[in-house]
């Protein structure tokens, strides 16, 4: 992998990996740069680099969840404010309603539909990473679509 | 599930935040971890150290030190036992004289009789005397 790859893959997924860690931990870009120099690390960079990169992130996000430091970590978190996306507003939508909406799913709702809709993963990787079949993730992401929509109180 | 469509595009226009990874940094980190951790030299170096050193346990100058005189009269006696050949002197040499003065009941041997230390005739010149005429 180039030097420019790198960079290139770091500019294009790098935010998308953030919002896919911040499901699970509270120090969510520790956990994708550690997962972009394990990617770096590698002799052989893997055959899906993107989809590697969710799973190593994800299993990352879930080992930092749970470590000692949680509460330190939500502490500093409280201090300042997470920003999920860059936008305050689109297409009639608010960046916080949409945060509010999706913070109440269920987080293998989430998953799904953080990877599908800003992580542009096809439901086999999203399978593949979240380890569960393609069916199962279709029917998970369109139930954590029909709830968001409830959410939102859109028609 | 049309209504589903719409409202997975209008979120997906929303852009991911990564504004909070320290980009710098880590492509700094990267370029450090993208190092190849390379363990020859150590086995080079290794090996040149254990030949240096089989080297230097085998061409070790192996002096045998006695450790008490007892043991050195009796490592060097099978030695006095060995005929050794003599060695060629000088017939004036302290040994020699010794040896005929004790063998001869005349006394001292009689000096051999040898050439003239000085030569009789003059040395050779390339040009022994200038030319008369070249005097002139």
């Amino acid at each position: 992998m180039t030097p420019h790859d790198f960079t290139r893959l770091l500019d294009t997924h790098g935010g998308a990996l953030v919002l896919y860690a911040r499901q699970w931990c509270d120090s969510p870009e520790d956990v994708v740069q550690e997962a972009f120099l394990k990617l770096v690390a590698l002799r052989q960079p893997p055959r899906q680099v993107v989809a590697w990169l969710y799973r190593v992130v994800r299993n990352a996000g879930i080992d930092a969840s749970r470590g000692a430091h949680r509460r330190q970590r939500r502490e500093t978190a409280a201090v300042k404010p997470d920003r999920w996306f860059v936008e305050d507003q689109a297409d009639g939508l608010t960046a916080a309603a949409a945060v509010a909406a999706l913070q109440t799913l269920p987080v293998d709702q989430r998953e799904v539909i953080v990877a599908r809709l800003w992580g542009g993963l096809g439901f086999e990787q999203i399978a593949e990473v979240a380890g569960c079949s393609q069916s199962t993730a279709f029917r998970r992401f369109n139930l954590g679509i029909e709830a968001l929509r409830k959410e939102l109180k859109l028609p | 599930m049309n209504e589903n469509e719409s409202l997975a595009e209008r979120l997906s226009r929303f852009t991911p935040d990564g504004a909070t990874i320290d980009r710098d940094s880590l492509l700094f980190a990267a370029g450090r971890a993208s190092v190849r951790k390379s363990r020859s030299w150590i086995a080079l170096v290794g090996a040149l150290a254990a030949s240096q050193l089989a080297t230097l346990i085998f061409l070790w100058p192996r002096a045998s030190v006695p450790t008490s005189p007892a043991e050195s009269f009796a490592a060097s006696e099978p030695a006095a036992t060995v005929e050794r050949e003599p060695v060629a002197s000088s017939p004036y040499s302290l040994l020699r004289l010794q040896q005929s003065m004790f063998a001869n009941e005349h006394g001292f041997p009689q000096r051999p009789v040898e050439e003239p230390l000085v030569p009789d005739e003059p040395p050779l010149h390339a040009f022994s005397s200038f030319p008369s005429r070249r005097l002139n």
